[in-house]
């Protein structure tokens, strides 16, 4: 094996902040090498580097032994490098030859080559083993196939280096299994991979070494057969803790909400999903898990409760037995049920104000006195919560973007906490945000169900369920297809029960 | 007035860093400006511009577009946008004129049918845009014509001419355009009034807090029970409602309701709150950096004019200082 790339002494500081400090990487070729660290902990800006989104830092970076300049992603692209990213950076409304082909259309006579690009595509995704007709509008295709166009796109370019961020956090465990072969398959071929992910299963499973990165520095590369789980997590966070929360649960409350025949069709060219029938009820001091794979209706059936959808929904909705009319976020919050959201930044946040405000925002009729708001009042809870939850910020007033993934989601949750709920409503808690936070969060779980507050939790993460849920409703194509107490709670079952179409239930 | 604007500047910056580095960049602007204005308008041994009755006559010039430009503030501080703003100071300007000239209303009904006007025409383009989901920039370009149309229709489209008097407009009409004192400008003083009062409103209230968080991310605030076109709409009628009162100042200003006045008024607001380091795409800007940018659009004319510039070169000067400011003030934090 021969060394592909080499990244040596890498700095690069923003404003005051150093995020990288003297960082050495390097790459060989055929290889899967693993970027581990906490949010913040810098590999997003290590891989910007390499990828030309960042022009200015100090190091070097050799590829093949060669030193060379990037500033830019085309520079990048030219050099062989390709990141797929955990957004999926594709046109809508293109096929998925246009997209492949995007910037390097072939054209005869001027004009653009349908013909050549869709077949010419078809040969690409094929190598892949990926049954998708080129001339698809890439909207039509699910994420897990998204992300195959982008990688033979990559593949399209001649890249050498494939940097993936994320790439199975939105997919499903088939895709997932897809994807694996895939990436066997361009080892094969010399391609060299760098793979980042919060998930430690697959870093097993599919690295074959690891780079641990922790608060902007390089920590150590280790062969991944020559590792642990345990050994990893220890080095991500600089001293050793408990991945899984363990609960004690004793008996049930009393009914905080109940919901009957809950339907839901989305409007015409919503990317949303339908419900069928849905029917359940939550108590006091109850963590009720919803699993679920991509697009099973889990987070319709959260908005749905949440008042999100009134005039595309009907169902009866229950609170402590009594029939309630949920119209509005607002008449949801009205009723002490609070709902945060899966994507922090484009539902949860309002990143250019302070941390303060956004943790106001459901409370500011309570906070202010003829239309001004107290500031003096409401600045108290916010420093209450900022200690209860640790969310590390030099004060209320900074920014809410200018905080890591982990204490953004604390924001929210301080801000859900300040309403004081019957029900909390989490939809994928701890996507995207680092080991330290996750434990944090789900400590924080078990609390809030200890005092008596209800939980509803979505989670891609199977463990994580099984872990904090003391029941756990399946999803499958928006109906429930299951639903299972703690103690007969099996990652086999649930997914068995996710997996169940309809007509066979 | 210049001390007054600094130090409304401050105490808003207060809580958003971002803010204050941009407010301090207009602020800065501001004070270059002046400093030229002082040195380049000496004529025969005489400074025309340090003159009261010169400055006075800046401010009361850039009266009718700051008062526009405070509503057009809030309208983009939500991602939005009003071209109305121009016709319906037209429209008002117009309507008001024809009320008291050819049906005798007094002072008060004429002001109050005035605002009303603009508060419903506010109500129109917020309504539309909520509530069939149109695009802010397409309704209002809507609205602008429609808006230039009825003026025209109730003035038979020839301009009013205001005299004062017994059987004509009442007297108080005028007040509108008088110097107190002989000096101070009363539409100045509607202006500052006006100033004030929306930059508590934005930053001391529950209705400000909402709009920064809808212009900042309106699926978060909607999430967060905040309602979101009951908001909008409000901030609609606000604006309208402000050109509204601009409108009535200037026909009291230039002794007439024209149907054709305010023509272009809706890009010297959106230049003003552009100066002022507002972001167009919504959630970022303060009330005090527009009466900068406004004063600012306001000096360049008086300099360039007391200079003897030609017109038209003053059309294109103003166009590169807009360029300037707002690539000045450009997010540059994204690498």
């Amino acid at each position: 094996m021969e060394t592909l790339l080499q990244m040596k002494n890498i700095s690069k500081s923003f404003a005051a902040v150093k995020a990288l400090n003297d960082v050495n990487f390097d790459l060989h070729t055929g290889e899967v090498h693993a970027l581990m660290g906490e949010n913040g902990a810098g590999k997003s800006t290590l891989m910007n580097i390499l990828s030309g989104g960042i022009s200015f830092f100090d190091g070097d970076i050799f590829i093949e032994g060669q030193r060379v300049h990037i500033k830019t992603p085309v520079q990048a692209q030219r050099l062989g490098i390709a990141k797929i990213h955990q957004e999926l950076q594709l046109v809508p409304y293109m096929t998925v030859a246009e997209n492949i082909y995007m910037g390097r259309e072939k054209s005869r006579f001027g004009f653009v080559s349908d013909t050549w690009m869709n077949k010419e595509a078809a040969e690409c995704l094929a190598q892949l083993e990926v049954n998708i007709d080129p001339s698809t509008l890439v909207k039509d295709l699910r994420v897990g196939e998204q992300q195959m166009v982008e990688i033979a796109k990559a593949l399209n370019m001649h890249s050498k280096i494939l940097i993936m961020d994320e790439p199975t956090s939105a997919i499903s465990k088939a895709e997932t299994g897809h994807l694996f072969t895939v990436i066997n398959k361009l080892k094969a071929q010399g391609v060299g991979i760098i793979y980042i992910t919060h998930r430690m299963e697959e870093v097993f499973l599919i690295s074959d070494r690891l780079t641990v990165m922790r608060d902007g520095v390089y920590v150590d590369t280790v062969n991944a057969k020559e590792s642990s789980e345990e050994k990893i997590i220890s080095m991500m966070v600089g001293r050793d803790i408990k991945a899984m929360s363990v609960k004690n649960k004793d008996v049930l409350g009393k009914e905080v909400m109940r919901v009957e025949n809950l339907n839901f069709s989305p409007k015409e060219g919503s990317f949303k999903r339908s419900l069928k029938d849905v029917s359940f009820t939550i108590h006091a001091g109850e963590v009720v898990g919803i699993a679920g794979l991509m697009g099973a209706g889990r987070t319709e059936l959260c908005e749905c409760v949440f008042g999100v959808h009134p005039k595309t929904s009907t169902g009866n909705f229950y609170i402590e037995n009594k029939k309630v009319n949920l119209r509005s976020p607002g008449d949801a919050i009205n009723h002490g049920i609070s709902f945060a959201t899966e994507d922090r930044k484009s539902q949860g946040l309002v990143l250019q104000r302070s941390i303060g405000e956004n943790m106001s925002l459901p409370l500011l009729k309570l906070f202010s006195k003829l239309g001004f708001m107290q500031v003096q009042l409401e600045k108290k809870r916010w420093v209450e919560k900022i200690r209860q939850l640790n969310i590390k910020t030099p004060s209320s007033k900074t920014l809410a973007g200018a905080l890591s993934g982990g204490n953004q989601q604390k924001v929210i949750l301080g801000r859900w906490l300040l309403t004081n709920p019957k029900l909390l409503i989490l939809d994928e808690p701890t996507r995207g945000i680092d080991v330290g936070a996750k434990s944090e969060i789900y400590k924080l779980i078990d609390q809030l169900a200890e005092q008596g507050m209800a939980i509803l939790v979505v989670s891609s993460e199977m463990p994580e369920l099984i872990a904090l849920s003391d029941r756990v409703i399946v999803l499958c194509e928006g109906r429930i297809t299951g639903g299972f107490l703690r103690e007969d709670i099996t990652q086999e079952k649930l997914l068995m029960a996710a997996t169940r179409m309809e007509g066979n239930k | 007035m210049k001390q007054l604007q600094i130090k409304m500047g401050n105490t808003i910056s207060k809580n958003n860093i971002m803010g204050s580095v941009k407010k301090v960049q207009s602020v800065f602007g501001l004070i270059i400006l002046l400093i030229i204005a002082s040195f380049v308008c000496v004529k025969n041994g005489k400074n025309l511009f340090l003159d009261w009755r010169n400055i006075m006559n800046v401010l009361r010039a850039v009266s009718e577009n700051g008062i526009i430009a405070v509503g057009m503030t809030m309208v983009i501080l939500l991602g939005g946008i009003d071209l109305s703003v121009g016709s319906v100071l037209g429209l008002v300007g117009t309507g008001s004129a024809a009320l008291m000239m050819n049906n005798h209303f007094g002072f008060v009904p004429t002001i109050i049918i005035g605002l009303g006007i603009g508060c419903v025409y506010g109500l129109f383009n917020g309504v539309v845009i909520t509530k069939m989901k149109m695009q802010p920039f397409l309704v209002t370009l809507a609205s602008m014509s429609m808006a230039r149309g009825i003026a025209r229709i109730w003035s038979n489209g020839a301009g009013i001419p205001l005299s004062y008097g017994d059987g004509l407009a009442p007297v108080q009409f005028e007040y509108l355009q008088i110097r107190i004192g002989g000096l101070i400008p009363v539409p100045a003083i509607i202006f500052v009034a006006v100033a004030i009062i929306f930059s508590i409103v934005l930053n001391r209230t529950k209705f400000g807090r909402q709009i920064y968080a809808i212009g900042g991310n309106e699926r978060a605030a909607f999430l967060a029970g905040i309602r979101v076109h009951r908001i909008k709409i409000f901030v609609f009628m606000i604006c309208a409602t402000l050109s509204a009162l601009s409108g009535m100042i200037h026909a009291a200003q230039v002794s007439q309701g024209g149907p054709n006045d305010g023509i272009g008024y809706e890009l010297n607001a959106v230049a003003a709150v552009c100066i002022g380091g507002t972001s167009l795409a919504g959630g970022k800007g303060t009330i005090a950096g527009t009466v900068i940018g406004a004063v600012i659009l306001g000096l360049l004319d008086n300099i360039m004019g007391l200079n003897g510039v030609n017109s038209n070169l003053q059309l294109i000067v103003k166009g590169l200082i807009l360029i300037l400011a707002v690539f000045l003030q450009a997010d540059k934090q994204r690498d």
